[in-house]
């Protein structure tokens, strides 16, 4: 018997606003979080963000994330190596755009430690990778760290695309027992 | 993660409920498995910079080679830690908040890897990543992210490790209470 357990998967069989997974298991002590997302937009890079809102909270300046990126904007672009950040306010991941090759979609990792306690606030991983403009291969990678000033047990994690999640878009959670 | 057929198996599970400067996870003889992955949300309630370090075991004068690269302030820095330890291999996820004390401060995340642990001709890493950030009373925004990898050039399976919560100079101080530190054994399949 494992203690990784996939806990909900939800995948869109058409396009939505968002994804929102609610009634989130308080049974273990770490949730591992891949998100797979295709973003009805073909802006770089506003079109392929996605935002992670919290038990609903939709309060930017309650979420800061923190990190490192590497974004390759056409095959004769150098590679550029860049910090990253929202420290004013947002829990930002990517998704594919809709201007990417066909059936792409892009990929996230978060992690949410010690989610189920409601004494420190909430931090994890997060890495994070965007397929934009098919022509100039676009790709955007990002890993990091966020942080959710909230001491409250995390019960329901919703992801909003910028623009509407295309079908196939999906969330899946994994529990890890502690 | 990469989980095997065999998923992940919880070898231990440590929640501090009095401060602590270091955590243990020792005789791991018996556990059946090849790779360890560990998961650590650790609260350090200094006014200095200060670090979690993962210290594996190595033999004698085993020299260190530990690369990460952070980001402080928005600044990208590449370091190699070269500083030779006694039977040590150190990595560190370095905090540099200020941090506010009590209830409500952020924490430092800490998960890393230690793959093919029983192999007993190769040496031994674990490739970290981790980071941290100040909590809701402080507003100078100094956020941590490393990522890297540390070996303890030992070919010897490995049994003992610990974490351990130091200063910049290697004194040790606490993580607090509502620390938490898990530990997984992952089979090869």
């Amino acid at each position: 018997m494992s203690d990784y357990e996939e806990i909900a998967v939800t995948t869109l069989s058409s396009s939505a606003a968002s994804i929102t997974m609610t009634g989130i298991s308080q049974a273990y002590k770490t949730l591992d979080v891949s998100v797979q997302l295709r973003v009805d937009s073909t802006s770089y890079p506003t079109g392929s963000k996605a935002y992670v809102y919290i038990n609903g909270d939709t309060t930017l300046s309650n979420y800061h994330q923190f990190g490192q990126q590497i974004v390759r904007t056409g095959p004769s672009n150098n590679d550029a190596t860049q910090s990253q950040n929202n420290l004013n306010g947002q829990f930002c991941i990517l998704g594919a755009s809709s201007n990417s090759d066909a059936n792409l979609l892009g990929y996230s990792r978060l992690t949410f430690q010690n989610y189920s306690q409601s004494v420190l606030q909430k931090t994890g991983y997060y890495q994070t990778m965007s397929f934009f403009n098919n022509q100039n291969n676009g790709q955007l990678t990002q890993i990091g760290i966020w942080n959710w000033m909230s001491t409250a047990a995390i019960t329901s994690i919703t992801v909003t695309g910028f623009s509407n999640l295309l079908a196939g878009s999906s969330v899946s959670i994994c529990g890890l027992k502690g | 993660m990469t989980v095997g057929d065999d998923g992940l198996t919880l070898m231990s599970s440590q929640t501090l409920t009095t401060p602590a400067s270091y955590i243990g996870f020792i005789n791991l003889w018996d556990g059946d498995y090849d790779g360890l992955y560990c998961t650590a949300n650790i609260l350090v309630t200094e006014t200095q910079t200060c670090a979690a370090q993962i210290r594996l075991p190595g033999s004698g004068q085993n020299a260190l080679i530990l690369n990460y690269t952070g980001v402080n302030n928005n600044a990208i820095t590449a370091n190699r830690w070269t500083t030779n330890y006694a039977g040590i291999a150190q990595a560190k996820i370095w905090n540099t908040a200020t941090s506010p004390s009590g209830q409500g401060a952020a924490t430092i995340s800490l998960e890393f890897w230690i793959p093919n642990r029983k192999l007993g001709y190769l040496t031994k890493n674990c490739i970290f990543h981790g980071g941290s950030g100040e909590g809701v009373t402080n507003t100078n925004n100094k956020y941590v992210w490393v990522q890297g990898a540390t070996s303890s050039r030992m070919t010897t399976h490995i049994n003992d490790f610990y974490i351990l919560m130091t200063t910049t100079s290697n004194v040790q101080i606490n993580a607090q209470v509502g620390s938490s530190f898990q530990l997984y054994g992952m089979r090869k399949t």
